[in-house]
């Protein structure tokens, strides 16, 4: 190799660690808060915010979180009031708000996602959110107010972005609120289920963001029969409920994924009835198919129950 | 009979709830204080049915919910706030006196503690339509006439169906198909610092009256009757938690008891009145669900660490319980046999269940974000394995054995690992994820299934008014070698929850704001799962899903939503006809089942006038098709294997909610509205069900009708 090309290599091998070296402490420099040489931002009060905003402060006051920091600070950070939030306001104030806030909030501010949550989160990261961060929601960038309105109250628990939880959450899952608009559903629009019955938005220790530690103790909150163990075990009970049943909706009785008695058949190529395709009107298919006569399909504790007809 | 005129027949169960709710709400602390802030609520309606509904028709109209005709409370709210505003007390109510009545009574001092009590009604309707021969002698005692068992038994077997028939026309009698549940609640929050959480909650749910369960007594007949509920589920969970800047823990108690007031199901067999051992039993008997209690506790915790980084676990341990008293074999006397001694008394049920989750979380420079995690779910099933010399068919026969109760462990775990790079407005993941299930050899076909999974998300929002969330997903699932494990099974066939599978998925949201303009959201996602390694079973999965929904407010006093979703679902499975010395390729069928559904979602919230005349439109139709294809790819040699398509299931519901809603003076506020809902539905399978369908089965004839109801309500609000 000639020293001519070990030349250029070092100096190329320099380029790019110089540049390697910008562009990571473009990522480790701390947030630049406000100009250099500017006053520092310092603490105003509230009162000062409802000089210009009447409106939001006079709504925020009617929520938990405006009684709260008004009447019942618990520390420091709550009698900030608005500025608890979103930090200190003297320069914003003093420029009649051609400074911007040091946080904002939605769609249109300055600070990403994760610094916005971390105001949130400075209280919050706690019980239910434990498992916020590296959850779903957290690493596709998702704000709390994507979910939450603190400003105003909309929903009547949760101080929810919209009415209730199924709209709120399908704003992005759609397909999971079509599914409540179908015939067989659980009873969510009827208001006697919730997302979160089902579900911690916030983050768990189980995949999708289940509260309970597998699919099945999620619905054995209400199933509670169904948990056994019992005698006769159906083996693809037994691991999980979803094998057969989508709880979000179907167009099935019994929220079933596929029609019976093609469900069971999927698996069941034993011999006699169950491997027969069956017609119309056979009193294999017709009203509770095969659990016309196999009705503890669930799991049977009877001595004799080993083909769960008892 | 309407369900809302059912609730009447407990009355006092609705008086004593609102009693002592009201009762709480006077004596409580808070109204104690005197100086205190009243508000609240009561909306009064009176509802008439423009375009009623039959009495046939009800089970489905009002599956999960009651609307009655003529007053009823739609809601009622009452709040006590202190002054200082530090104690509050709040009591609600809707569809108070229905049979979807709700109750909250919250009491709390700000930032501190709070006691809530709920008390939750909810009636799951079956269907409207049920008739039944049998009479209920006792809790989960069905008996029939005497004559007309004897009669069938002593009739040649071509001509019992004519028998049956002709006693059914007469003698079965409407019953209620539904199960009520009632859930009471009291949880009581504790936050006596800012860092401290301490809470409890008890639970209390009860089930009653019956669903419709099938019982047969052999390949005989077939009875359908309502299965007797009476059952309790007791829930109480107990949590503390605590957290420090750099570290947190938390832990949780869970004791959950289930109770089965009636053990068994007994019901008489329709062409049997004597024992017989092979001919049948004159009464089957069914096991129902037995008594069972499960208790969980739970750490968890997370401590800060450098490099912005964040370790997260969880521990759980469960177990559960059941050992509930075996029944006999069998209730027909005629069969006897020392073979049929039971070899324990109960089952001695016992699962353990282990979860160890644990998360890594970092960022080490300022956009880029890195993620570890580990799960292992354990599922241990110490239940003991028991033999049964013999057992008894459905009261019908003795079958020599011996059997043994097959009990299933297994071990989930799941581990990955992701980076995410955040170059403003983008946003790009990598992710891989292995999934293990460890089953056990010899209690299912696949020892071990591993499935790996490859992805990359991106979302960006290059414009302000743009969002973008992309994501891709494939994943391969390898099993080790697929063993028989049940002797009949046909070897080849590959069950599709550990069959080798590829899958992909792709998962697309678009939202568009233009500025103050409406938004647009547009969603598409696809799954495509492929079974190449199947011969038999299922072969291949495909769904995607479509959907776009506008939302707009083009000022303060108006609020637009339109939605639309279209969504198809095709899986297609092999089978083949088998029976002793016939099986055969020839004898193959092949499945194909495909859904489609559309949804058509629809609202509109405007003040016409504003502060005064509002108008809100709510519209919904959910239309749904589901059709089981079949065929049979060679020529066949036994008629049995003749495969062909079943009928199309359609489904039809609309909903459509209309209201008017103008304030009267000061207080009062008065609302008119209007409901059409309207439900049409054709599936082959319960269309024209009867008790007789032929043969001497007996079925209870459940269907759910179409309706198409209209309902005009005035409501009255009062504000204060």
């Amino acid at each position: 190799m000639t020293r001519a090309l070990e030349g250029k290599q070092r100096s190329t091998g320099a380029a790019i660690a110089v540049l390697v070296g910008l562009v990571l402490s473009s990522w480790i420099a701390p947030p630049v808060a406000g100009a250099q040489g500017a006053a520092p931002n310092t603490y105003v009060g509230s009162e000062v915010c409802q000089a210009c905003h009447p409106v939001p402060t006079a709504t925020f006051s009617e929520t938990l979180h405006g009684k709260l920091f008004e009447h019942e600070p618990r520390n420091t950070l709550e009698s900030r009031g608005c500025e608890a939030c979103h930090g200190p306001g003297s320069a914003h104030a003093a420029s009649n708000g051609e400074e911007d806030l040091e946080v904002a909030f939605g769609e249109g501010s300055p600070q990403p996602p994760s610094e916005q949550n971390a105001v949130c989160l400075q209280c919050h990261e706690k019980t239910a959110r434990l498992y916020w961060e590296g959850g779903p929601h957290e690493s596709r960038d998702l704000r709390c107010t994507n979910c939450h309105t603190l400003m105003r109250k909309v929903s009547e628990e949760r101080q929810l972005a919209q009415v209730n939880e199924i709209e709120t959450c399908g704003q992005c899952h759609t397909q999971r609120r079509a599914q409540s608009r179908r015939s067989n559903h659980m009873p969510l629009r009827e208001g006697q289920m919730k997302c979160t019955n089902c579900h911690n938005p916030h983050g768990s220790a189980t995949p999708k963001l289940l509260k309970e530690n597998s699919v099945n103790e999620v619905c054995y909150t209400c199933h509670a029969e169904k948990r056994g163990p019992f005698l006769w075990e159906h083996a693809p009970v037994v691991e999980s409920c979803l094998n057969c049943h989508d709880p979000h909706g179907t167009n099935h009785e019994k929220l079933l994924k596929v029609a019976k008695p093609r469900l069971c058949q999927q698996c069941h190529v034993e011999v006699f009835h169950p491997t027969q395709p069956q017609t119309p009107e056979s009193r294999f298919v017709f009203n509770r198919s095969c659990t016309n006569c196999h009705s503890q399909i669930h799991g049977s504790n009877h001595p004799s129950g080993l083909r769960w007809h008892r | 009979m309407s369900n809302s005129s059912r609730s009447l027949k407990n009355p006092g169960r609705f008086v004593w709830v609102l009693g002592a709710l009201l009762g709480l709400f006077v004596l409580s602390p808070g109204s104690a204080l005197g100086q205190t802030d009243v508000s609240g609520t009561v909306e009064l309606g009176v509802r008439g049915f423009l375009a009623g509904v039959p009495d046939s028709a009800r089970g489905k109209f009002e599956e999960y919910r009651d609307i009655p005709s003529g007053l009823f409370l739609e809601d009622l709210q009452l709040r006590l706030l202190t002054d200082d505003q530090r104690y509050s007390l709040e009591l609600r109510a809707q569809d108070a006196f229905q049979n979807d009545q709700i109750f909250l009574l919250r009491g709390s001092r700000l930032g501190s503690y709070q006691l809530e009590l709920n008390f939750e009604e909810a009636w799951h309707t079956f269907s409207n339509t049920g008739l039944s021969p049998f009479a209920e002698t006792g809790r989960g005692i069905f008996e029939l006439d005497d004559a007309l068992q004897a009669t069938l038994q002593d009739t040649d077997a071509a001509d019992r169906p004519d028998i049956l028939e002709g006693f059914l026309d007469n003698n079965a009698v409407p019953i209620e198909l539904l199960t009520p549940r009632q859930t009471g609640r009291i949880s009581f929050k504790l936050t006596p610092t800012p860092e401290w959480d301490i809470g409890a909650r008890w639970t209390n749910m009860q089930k009653e009256d019956g669903r419709p369960m099938g019982l047969t007594y052999g390949f005989g007949p077939t009875t359908e009757i309502t299965e007797p509920i009476d059952q309790t589920i007791n829930d109480v969970r107990l949590s503390g938690g605590f957290v420090r800047e750099a570290w947190q823990l938390q832990l949780n108690y869970t004791l959950s008891s289930f109770t089965n007031n009636v053990d068994a199901l007994i019901a008489d067999n329709p062409v049997r009145i004597t024992d017989d051992a092979t001919a049948g039993p004159v009464r089957g008997r069914l096991d129902l669900t037995p008594d069972n209690i499960a208790h969980n506790v739970d750490l968890a915790g997370a401590v800060r660490l450098p490099l912005r980084s964040r370790l997260v676990g969880t521990a759980s341990y469960g177990i559960r319980r059941q050992d509930e008293a075996f029944l006999p074999h069998t209730i027909n006397s005629a069969i006897t046999s020392p073979l049929l001694s039971l070899p324990a008394n109960s089952l001695d049920g016992d699962v353990r269940t282990t979860l160890v989750n644990l998360r890594l979380t970092s960022q080490p420079w300022r956009k880029v974000s890195l993620a570890a995690r580990y799960r292992s779910y354990d599922f241990d099933n110490q239940t003991p394995v028991l033999t049964f010399p013999a057992r008894v068919r459905t009261d019908q026969r003795l079958i020599e054995g011996p059997f043994e109760n097959q009990q299933y462990s297994y071990r989930k775990q799941n581990a990955g690992a992701d980076v995410q790079w955040r170059p403003r407005p983008v946003s790009v993941k990598l992710a891989y994820d292995w999934e293990r299930w460890n089953r056990g050899d010899t209690e299912r076909e696949v020892g071990r299934t591993d499935e790996h999974t490859a992805k990359v998300s991106l979302d960006m929002t290059p414009l302000d008014w743009l969002l973008l969330r992309t994501s891709y997903a494939h994943s391969w699932r390898d099993g080790t070698d697929y063993a028989q494990v049940v002797d009949l099974q046909l070897p080849a066939l590959r069950k599709y929850d550990m069959a080798d599978r590829e899958r992909d998925r792709v998962e697309v949201l678009a939202q568009i704001t233009p500025l103050k303009g409406p938004t647009f959201t547009a969603t598409y996602s696809l799954r495509n799962d492929d079974y190449d390694e199947s011969l038999y079973g299922v072969q291949d999965y495909e769904s995607w899903t479509a959907g776009v929904d506008v939302s707009w407010s083009p000022s303060e006093a108006v609020a637009v939503f339109a939605g639309y979703m279209r969504e198809e679902f095709d899986r297609r499975h092999r089978s083949r006809y088998r029976r002793s010395g016939v099986d055969t390729v020839a004898n193959d069928w092949v499945s194909r089942d495909q859904d489609d559904v559309d949804t058509y979602g629809f609202g509109l919230d405007a003040a016409l006038i504003p502060g005064s005349l509002n108008l809100y439109v709510r519209y919904d139709f959910s239309l749904a098709n589901g059709i089981m294809l079949a065929s049979n790819p060679f020529t066949i040699t036994n008629d049995s294997a003749i495969a062909t398509d079943f009928p199309e299931i359609t489904q039809k519901l609309h909903e459509l909610e209309a209201s008017l809603r103008y304030p009267i003076l000061d207080r009062w506020s008065a609302e008119l509205r209007y409901e059409l809902d309207r439900f049409d539905q054709e599936d082959f399978r319960i269309d024209d069900i009867q008790p007789f369908m032929g043969r001497t089965d007996i079925f209870l004839g459940a269907r759910t009708p179409d309706y198409n109801a209209s309902m005009l309500s005035l409501i009255v609000g009062y504000h204060f």
